[in-house]
């Protein structure tokens, strides 16, 4: 069952280099060509205009494919930054017992915050930049990824390799970094995956209710919001960056559940 | 039992205490002038000075958060910037179609979700399991306001089987006020139920790989009577656990499908506080919403005595 | 003797769709009131042989049988509930459902077979839950399986299988999870039990000290096949087959480290062959100090020694008696 690359994989994969590459090469290729252009605007999806245009005249093709680029950039910066801190807590919580108690109080109330409403509300008051936004939709995700790690560390600090460490006078940081981050990878790896997936839906969330990134800079989120206004006369507006999106989002989701059910066996069937 | 609830309660103070300093920091994490984001982009100097005055903004941290707690605890969530009424009222105006459009969807969801991931969990590896799983990723993958603008305009625009927008108070009857919860409730339900079906089928597998399930095989147990009388109960705490922790997503969803589909609930509520600049609002919902979920977390914590004898008896799980 | 309860002629199992053959052809009778041990390591195919009886196998695997009769009656097709047997498994902490009651549970596995009212039921239980000495009965009805002491909960087991009244009782390592004061009187109570209704026991085990205390006769498996077989006594006086020898052997110096536990206890040199793996010759050659060149190519030949007692090894009896005379 786990030989080989399962259909999930191999369509994960696939579609996630497909978008990667487009991230990359679309503003090249297509000259980032939106340009506003009154008299084409609201046109049917058609031979010239592939996905339609919208009320300002703008290629949805061209839109969706350069929105791409923010939407991944949102998507690997939030699970990057995610990673990175929750990490941090989750490894001081889970190794230094006075910690733990005031850590994981704090990523309850952290979690007990509506992620969607929290990511709104720092939107809204830290301002619409792309590095803003990623901050935005980061911090409610931070939570989930501290309890995953902290959990690993409590597993793997019980071990006979971590107390052979410490005998041999290994530094606490090096004991944390060298011996029990790594075996925590594997479900950080997988964690990465959904949180990316999660982050551009959020994203989108966060556009599409206008706290998102500004117009200016296109992402799959701003583009539908776009359409909002317009969607019973031009519904293609918001259908095609959405099925876009839909479908990049399967995609890494397939992907990380493959991932996991490859994964480490004692990784396996843990709930983050 | 007693000490179980005594316990549970007393661990929702520092969770809430957190949830209140999160809620607070908020405003000041903003650049500039809180006063003066709060009063809005054309206010006067004097507009802003008053704001400051009323909102205590002039006081050292520490004591604008005592007196912000003293306020939340005697029930008073300030007042809203732009509408000058108290946030506590606009709050509880706003409730109904929050709460029905909350209430409908977990129902849906649990009703069509369980069923599935006990069904994907029997056919394991097979087409059937495949297909549920599936659907569930694809809802899973699919943004709520898309599902909810493709629903729209299927059912309500092409088929002019329900209405568009909008929402029908309980006082107007409920069929009325269900049919226009439909559409809303289907979009949040495909999202939501796709959580739950993906947790009940793997909590079915571990239930049915476990030794006592093959205790009754050989008693002479037939299907049906294993997944009801000897597995069902054992699937019900985690079901109910992920039913509690996917309330936040819940919770949020709710949000964007009240703004699409224009309900006048707590959801829209926020996002026009927040295009609006109405901090006092935004800060009172998010209270509002965390308060809800820790009780609900607490409750679905007090359920468990219910499914499982062994928390009930006090006893090591 | 009258004909056996259970007769079983050429069992075989394989796993995975028929790819995997696990059971080679076991061939073993069991009458009322008698005990058998069917010994061996693990993997050698104890479990699955009970498995086939029960009716227990994954959809997956294929049961293939010349003769597996209970009281005359075939096995195969029949469904479990009809099934004029019980079972006890090894971990009574994990076979008992959670969240249900000892009462509940109980009753189920007498209403599961017969037709009877909630009070008869109800009579029933309290009858069984005395018959396996457990204390206050009446008031253990209402108590959760995490209530009860392991003992406890095996004899609750124990009671599930009595209710039904069955004619054969297949015990799969029952004593393996508990204290070994417990054990001794879970064994002992297993042998009153079938003093008073009669009962055939088909005992699983790797545990030769249980052996000598419960069996009445042996049946030594290894890779899948029943490599000797006889009552008691004569096995443990007079072992015919070197496997059976080696077994006794290796238990003789773990008893003396007092470990009286764990599958690990039977150590013997070399691994047990995979499952599945095609074997032409006698299965133990590899490992067998006695083996000459036929036995690795040829199927070994059954050896008859007592009416009762045999081996699949026609050459450890022959070079045992050599080395008899030349010393």
């Amino acid at each position: 069952m786990k030989r080989g690359y399962s259909f999930p994989m191999v369509f994960g994969g696939t579609v996630i280099a497909a978008t990667l590459l487009c991230a990359l090469l679309a503003p090249m290729i297509l000259g980032y060509s939106d340009d506003i252009v009154m008299t084409r605007s609201m046109r049917a999806p058609g031979a010239e205009y592939w996905f339609g245009t919208d009320n300002l005249g703008r290629d949805i093709f061209v839109r969706t494919l350069s929105g791409a680029r923010n939407s991944v950039i949102v998507g690997i910066g939030v699970a990057g930054l995610t990673l990175l801190i929750g990490t941090a807590f989750g490894l001081l919580a889970g190794y230094f017992n006075r910690l733990d108690g005031a850590i994981m109080r704090m990523m309850d109330g952290l979690m007990a915050i509506p992620g969607v409403l929290l990511a709104i509300a720092l939107a809204a008051i830290l301002g619409s930049g792309l590095y803003t936004v990623v901050i935005a939709i980061a911090a409610p995700e931070i939570p989930r990824t501290a309890r995953l790690v902290r959990s690993v560390v409590l597993t793997i600090r019980e071990m006979p390799f971590v107390a052979a460490a410490i005998s041999v006078g290994s530094s606490t940081p090096k004991i944390l970094l060298r011996h029990i981050l790594p075996n925590a990878m594997p479900a950080l790896m997988v964690q990465a995956t959904f949180v990316c997936a999660s982050a551009i839906l959020t994203e989108a969330v966060l556009s599409f209710l206008g706290v998102g990134t500004s117009p200016d800079i296109p992402s799959w989120g701003n583009v539908m919001a776009g359409g909002r206004q317009f969607f019973r006369v031009a519904p293609w507006v918001i259908l095609f960056p959405g099925i876009f999106l839909s479908i990049f989002v399967l995609a890494i989701n397939l992907f990380g559940d493959a991932l996991r059910e490859r994964g480490d066996p004692m990784l396996s069937g843990r709930r983050a | 039992m007693a000490r179980f609830l005594l316990w549970r309660l007393l661990s929702t103070v520092p969770v809430m205490l957190t949830v209140l300093v999160v809620i607070f920091l908020l405003l000041h994490l903003g650049p500039g002038d809180p006063a003066a984001t709060l009063a809005g982009d054309n206010a006067t100097p004097e507009q802003i000075a008053s704001i400051r005055a009323r909102l205590h903004l002039d006081q050292p941290l520490i004591v604008q958060f005592a007196i912000y707690l003293r306020q939340v605890l005697s029930f008073d969530l300030g007042v809203s910037v732009f509408s000058n009424r108290p946030v506590t009222t606009l709050i509880l105006q706003r409730a109904e179609p929050t709460l029905m459009l909350a209430t409908t969807t977990t129902l849906l969801s649990v009703i069509v979700a369980v069923p599935a991931g006990i069904y994907a969990a029997k056919r394991v590896g097979r087409f059937g399991d495949y297909v549920v799983m599936g659907l569930s990723a694809i809802a899973f993958s699919v943004p709520v306001f898309v599902l909810g603008y493709l629903l729209m305009q299927s059912f309500a625009i092409s088929l002019r089987w329900l209405p568009v927008q909008g929402y029908r108070p309980l006082s107007a009857g409920l069929m009325a006020c269900l049919t226009s919860l439909t559409l809303p409730t289907l979009a949040l339900t495909c999202l939501f139920a796709a959580l739950v079906a993906r947790i009940t089928r793997a909590t079915m597998l571990d239930v049915l790989a476990q030794d006592y399930i093959r205790t009754a095989r050989a008693k002479g147990a037939g299907r049906f009577r294993i997944l009801i009388v000897h597995a069902l109960k054992n699937i019900g705490v985690p079901v109910v656990t992920v039913v509690g922790t996917s309330f936040a997503a819940l919770l949020g969803g709710v949000v964007v499908t009240e703004s699409v589909f224009n309900i006048p609930g707590a959801g829209r509520l926020t996002v026009e506080a927040i295009l609006t600049r109405d901090y006092p609002v935004v800060q009172g919902v998010m209270l509002v919403f965390a308060v809800i979920l820790v009780g609900v977390n607490l409750l679905v914590d007090l359920s468990y005595t219910l499914f499982d004898p062994r928390i009930r008896h006090g006893g090591a799980r | 003797m009258t004909d056996p309860l259970l007769e079983v002629r050429d069992l075989r199992v394989a796993m995975n769709s028929g790819r995997t053959q696990v059971l080679r052809g076991v061939d073993f009778d069991l009458a009322e009131g008698r005990t058998l041990c069917l010994v061996g390591e693990s993997g050698s195919g104890k479990s699955v042989t009970a498995a086939a009886l029960m009716d227990l196998l994954p959809p997956h695997a294929r049961i293939d049988a010349a003769t597996m009769t209970l009281g005359g009656r075939p096995l195969a097709g029949m469904r479990r509930a009809a099934r004029d047997m019980a079972m006890i498994f090894q971990d009574p902490m994990t076979s008992l459902n959670p969240v249900l009651t000892i009462g509940y549970q109980l009753r189920e596995a007498l209403q599961l077979k017969e037709r009877v009212s909630n009070d008869v039921a109800h009579a029933r239980v309290l009858d069984v839950m005395r018959q396996v000495r457990i204390p206050d009965p009446a008031t253990r009805l209402a108590a959760y399986p995490h209530q009860l002491s392991g003992g406890m909960r095996q004899r609750v087991m124990i009671a599930m299988a009595l209710i039904r009244r069955p004619r054969l009782l297949i015990a799969d390592e029952p004593t393996t999870a508990l204290d070994v004061t417990v054990q001794a009187q879970i064994l002992w109570l297993l042998q009153e039990l079938q003093r008073e209704t009669g009962t055939a026991i088909l005992f699983i085990t790797h545990d030769l000290g249980v052996v000598a205390e419960i069996a009445h006769d042996v049946a030594v498996m290894y890779a899948g096949r029943i490599v000797e077989r006889g009552p008691v006594g004569e096995i443990f006086r007079d072992p015919a087959h070197p496997y059976t020898a080696g077994l006794m052997a290796a238990t003789l110096d773990h008893r003396t480290a007092n470990d009286a536990r764990g599958e690990r206890l039977v150590e013997l040199p070399g691994t047990v062959p995979v499952a599945g793996e095609a074997i032409p010759g006698c299965a133990f050659a590899p490992r067998c100090a006695y083996a000459v060149a036929a036995c690795a190519t040829t199927p070994p030949e059954w050896r008859s020694l007592t009416r009762a007692h045999g081996a699949a090894c026609p050459h450890f009896r022959a070079q045992q008696m050599a080395e008899g005379i030349a010393r």
